[in-house]
This record gives C-alpha cells, structure tokens and sequence, in this order.
C-alpha cells in the first residue's frame, strides 16, 4: 500500500516497476469501498503513452464523462448518461491516467457532508461514524482511505477544501476560470470550480499543467500560469496575512492550536506575520447563501422532466415540471431552489441579492487590500474535525457553518487550499487553508509547498 | 436600509409555484421554518454600508474570451433523443400544451 500513499511521482515509478500490483491494491479498494465513496466503478483510459499512463483517478459525479452516468448524487438525473466530458476531464485522460470511479457527493454539491447524495451518505474514512466533509465526500474518501492518489471534485464554497480537511488530503480549488467549467454540471456558475484532491502539494503542477489553460467553450475560462514549475520559498521574505482575532471564536481548541504552532513557525523562520484589515469576513457565508442560491435556482430550472432525467407524468405540463421535480429533488435542494427563488423574486431582489452582490464586492476589495499587504492568508480551514453522522443534518444552519473559513475564496475568485496539519486527541484529521493572489497559483502553491516540506503529514487511518 | 421592513416575508406556496416543484403539508411546514431561519442568518447583509459600492463585474479580471460566432462541434440528435424520457418522431414528447 505504500506506493499508494506517495505522491503522483511517486505513484507513476511504482507503476513503472509494477503497475499491476498497484492497480490491483487500487481496485480492491474500490470493490471493498469501506467509506461508499464509489457510486459507479469505472476503467476507462483513452492514452497509453501519456506521462500519466496509468495513474488511477476518481471523478465526482457532476464531472462528465461522456457515454458515463453523471447523476450528481440526485435522483432527477439517476441513470442520465454524460453527452460529452468536460473540458478539464478531457485534458487529463490525454496525459494517460485511468478513470476507475465515480464518487459520490451532495445532491448538486448542496451540503457539507455527502449526507444530502439520493444514494446514501459516505463515510470518513479515519472513522467510519463521521462524515467524509462535502460535498466532494466521495473524492475526499477515497483519497484519504488510499484508494487512488488523485481525485477530481468541485468546489463552490468550500465543497474541495473542507472535505480535504475531514479526510486528512490536500484539497485544492484554483483561481476562478483557471479550469474551464464545461461539462462540470452547473451549481452556481460565478462561484464553481473543478478543485483536485491529492496527497501533497507537489503532487498539484503536473495535472493542472494537464488540465488549464482558456477554453473557448467557456467564456469565463482565463489563460492561467504558463510555467506551474514550483519554485522554492524562502519563507524568511514572506508576509502572512491572518484574520482578526474575533473571528476565530468557536474554534475547536486543537485546531486553534495546531494554527498558531504554523504561524509560529513561519515566525521562527524570519516571515511576518501581520493582521490583515478584512472587517467583513465573517459575512461572507451570508453574501454567499443569497447569491449562491439565487444562481442555483436559475442553473436548476432546466431539470424539469423534459428532455432528460426522471419525469413524472400525471398529465398537463405545469404538473410535470411540479411532479418531476417534487420526486427527483431532495430537501436540501428544494431548500435552496426556494430561497433563491425568494431572494430574486420581485420585491425581494433588491433587499437580497443586489445587496449581497454589493457586500461581495466589498469583501473581494478586502482581500485585494489585504494580498497588496501580505503574500498569503492562512486560517483554520474547518472550525471543527469531522462531525458525527446526523448531527447537522436537522440544522441547516449549523451546516452551512462548516463552510465559515472557505466561502471567500470563492466570493473573490482566489486561488485557496487546505493541507493536512495534524489529527486531533480523537485521532481526526485537521486542515490548514492557504488563499493567494488572484491568478498567481504557483506562488501559492510554492509558498504552501515550503509549509508542507517541514511538516509532512504521514498518519494514515486504521484499516482494523 | 433600501429594502421594506418586511423583507423576510415569503409564501411558500407561492415560491414553491414559481419554483415549479409541488410541496407536501408536511415540507411546506418544516421547509417555512428553515427558511425563516437561513433568512435570519443572511440578513447580516443588510447591515453593511455600501455607499459608492457597485455589484461585481467578473470574477477573474485577467482576460475574458469570446469565440466567433461560428458553427462548431454540437450535441448529436440521436443521443439526446435517447436520454429524453419520452421521445417520437425526432421529438421530445411532451403533454399537450394547446387545447
């Protein structure tokens, strides 16, 4: 197993040397699927002479794969077969790499911990009563069980980092546009994003190198790095940026701790660290559940019983939207359909989601101070670890909460991700979340990399 | 701020028709209490000064591309036809719409 604990390199010499028995390992895993990440096992692998050849991934179930079931963890599309695969998908098989499953996740990416699937929830891995994090649960899992070195999932508010933090994984969400969007099924288009699960950061150059770059069939797609080459840091020229204090309240003690010891570290190595003025923080997670609503009830209007998925058929056509609907769609959806239904409906636009447009564009100029002060902002990804299975789910509130630290990131469209910083007294593991300069990734990544380089993370979960 | 004092009202029944999904007694009861909370919780927004602050344009400033406007690789008829739930003739089948 431990070839499948390495790093991409390390995964691609292994199976230069014996790649049958890591596809072996990699396919016992996905039978055994002891977390129920995998919704559909799959083999497919379109290049053999990539430089990726045989490097088994996963993909979340709203990546699509053409002639491949893309259901989205919802019973409006269950057994609907991808027309075509999305760009960034495409991109990578060209590199070789084998797409052995297809994970499950929230009902179209609306939750926090995989619980909100049609297809039953998955399970964290480092303890089988706790949620795997979400939406990209399914992704997270199998990463951070060992299964595949590599997982594809998206990240709309926090749905690739927060998991990645549960699991024990590096979760990685690029700047916006820097992976094209196509035929990643749609949530809430300004804010989505393919993000990428891995085991270290280094692991991160080679598939966005595969995977970037503009598309012309999605026009907010942008050119991204031309060299994502990581480059060494001396993090004794860093600036780092953190939160006021107050905003980190209700943190969980261990993780609190395990924040400090890493700016203290890069204290102790000569960076600075400094308060960044970023006074409304905290209502991001606001801005973001009226305007991340609001487009979802837009993007979701078009699963209507018509031209695909589930239709319920009780006679005139109005009914069939309503019947279709009402079966295919689970309660967290109905949820947000709803409010964004509210939040954009007349009399209503203005209070809501003018208002939130407006504070998100106060937060984007907050963090645009804030990265002309400082070279990187770090906080706690997560204010908790992995949660027990069914203590959020009659809460949606307190959900939404888990997505406190990562909302931003995507509001502002940077670059953001969360590597694993050690495991608290119950043994699970903690993420430290790192957001960059718009468009300047590999900084980011270089900057996260140094971190990573003196704090590697090697505890993996108990298979007993 | 600009907004009527009773921003947080809402029909679900109302938003359910405008939202085309059919709501059972027991979803509207549980679904209006849910939502008045998560409209508490965003109501922060209201409280933020936004004097000479317009709504954002894009969401990455570098380069945004547009293509010509020109015929290119589109979805088969054939495969869409087969992933609709009821198809005939080279058409979606759907209930009569005109009496």
């Amino acid at each position: 197993m431990t070839a499948l604990f390495s790093d991409v390199v390390g995964v691609l010499s292994a199976l230069g040397q014996g790649s049958s028995a890591v596809m072996s390992d990699t396919m016992a895993g996905i039978v055994k699927d002891r977390c129920r990440a995998v919704r559909q096992r799959l083999d497919i692998q379109t290049s053999s002479t990539g430089p990726l050849a045989g490097l088994p991934i996963a993909v979340k179930d709203n990546i699509c794969l053409e002639g491949v079931p893309a259901e989205c963890g919802s019973r409006i599309l269950e057994g609907h077969k991808a027309q075509y695969t999305s760009t960034a998908l495409a991109r990578l098989m060209r590199t070789g790499v084998r797409v052995v499953a297809r994970t499950n996740m929230d009902e179209f990416a609306m939750g926090s911990s995989t619980e909100n699937s049609a297809f039953g929830p998955t399970l964290n891995p480092w303890d089988l009563s706790r949620v795997p994090g979400g939406s990209s649960g399914g992704s997270a899992a199998l990463v951070g069980d060992g299964v595949v070195a590599v997982a594809l999932g998206s990240d709309t508010g926090g749905s690739v980092r927060q998991p990645a933090a549960f699991c024990g994984v590096v979760g990685y969400k690029p700047s916006y546009g820097i992976l094209s969007r196509r035929g990643l099924v749609a949530f809430a288009s300004s804010l989505d994003q393919i993000g990428l699960f891995t085991r270290t950061v280094s692991c991160i150059p080679p598939l966005m190198k595969a995977m970037g770059g503009i598309d012309p069939l999605d026009s907010t797609s942008v050119p991204g790095p031309k060299d994502w080459s990581l480059k060494d840091i001396s993090a004794s020229t860093l600036k780092v940026g953190v939160l006021p204090r107050k905003f980190l309240e209700g943190v969980q003690t261990e993780i609190l701790a395990a924040y400090q010891e890493a700016l203290d570290w890069f204290t102790s190595k000569g960076a600075k660290v400094m308060e960044v003025p970023m006074a409304d923080f905290d209502k991001g997670l606001s801005v973001y559940y009226i305007v991340a609503v609001a487009e979802a009830s837009s993007n979701l209007s078009r699963f209507d019983g018509v031209r695909y998925g589930l239709r319920k058929s009780p006679g005139a056509l109005d009914a069939l939207y309503e019947e279709s609907r009402a079966a295919g769609f689970g309660p967290e959806v109905k949820r947000r359909i709803l409010l964004g239904t509210h939040v954009l409906s007349a009399g209503f636009h203005d209070a809501y989601y003018t208002t939130a447009r407006r504070v998100q564009k106060i937060i984007q100029n907050q963090h645009e101070t804030s990265f002309g002060l400082c070279d990187v902002l770090i906080t706690p990804t997560t204010a908790s670890t992995a949660f027990k299975l069914g203590a959020k789910t009659l809460d949606p509130v307190a959900m939404y909460l888990s997505d406190q630290f990562t909302v931003n990131a995507n509001l502002a469209g940077l670059p953001a991700l969360s590597v694993p910083c050690g495991l608290d007294k119950a043994g699970l593991p903690m993420g430290l979340h790192f957001v960059g300069r718009q468009n300047d990734d590999v900084r980011l990544l270089s900057i996260t990399r140094a971190w990573e380089a003196a704090h590697p993370f090697t505890a993996r979960p108990c298979h007993g | 701020m600009n907004s009527p004092p009773h921003v947080s009202h809402f029909s679900l029944p109302d938003l359910a028709r405008l939202a085309r999904i059919r709501l059972t007694e027991a979803e509207v009861a549980s679904l209006s209490q849910e939502l008045a909370k998560i409209l508490a919780m965003v109501e922060v927004v209201r409280q933020v000064p936004l004097t000479g602050v317009a709504e954002p344009m894009a969401m990455n400033e570098a380069l945004t591309i547009s293509r010509k406007d020109e015929p290119g690789e589109c979805l088969h008829r054939a495969k869409v036809l087969e992933a609709s739930p009821q198809a005939n003739a080279g058409y979606v089948k759907v209930p009569k719409v005109f009496e």
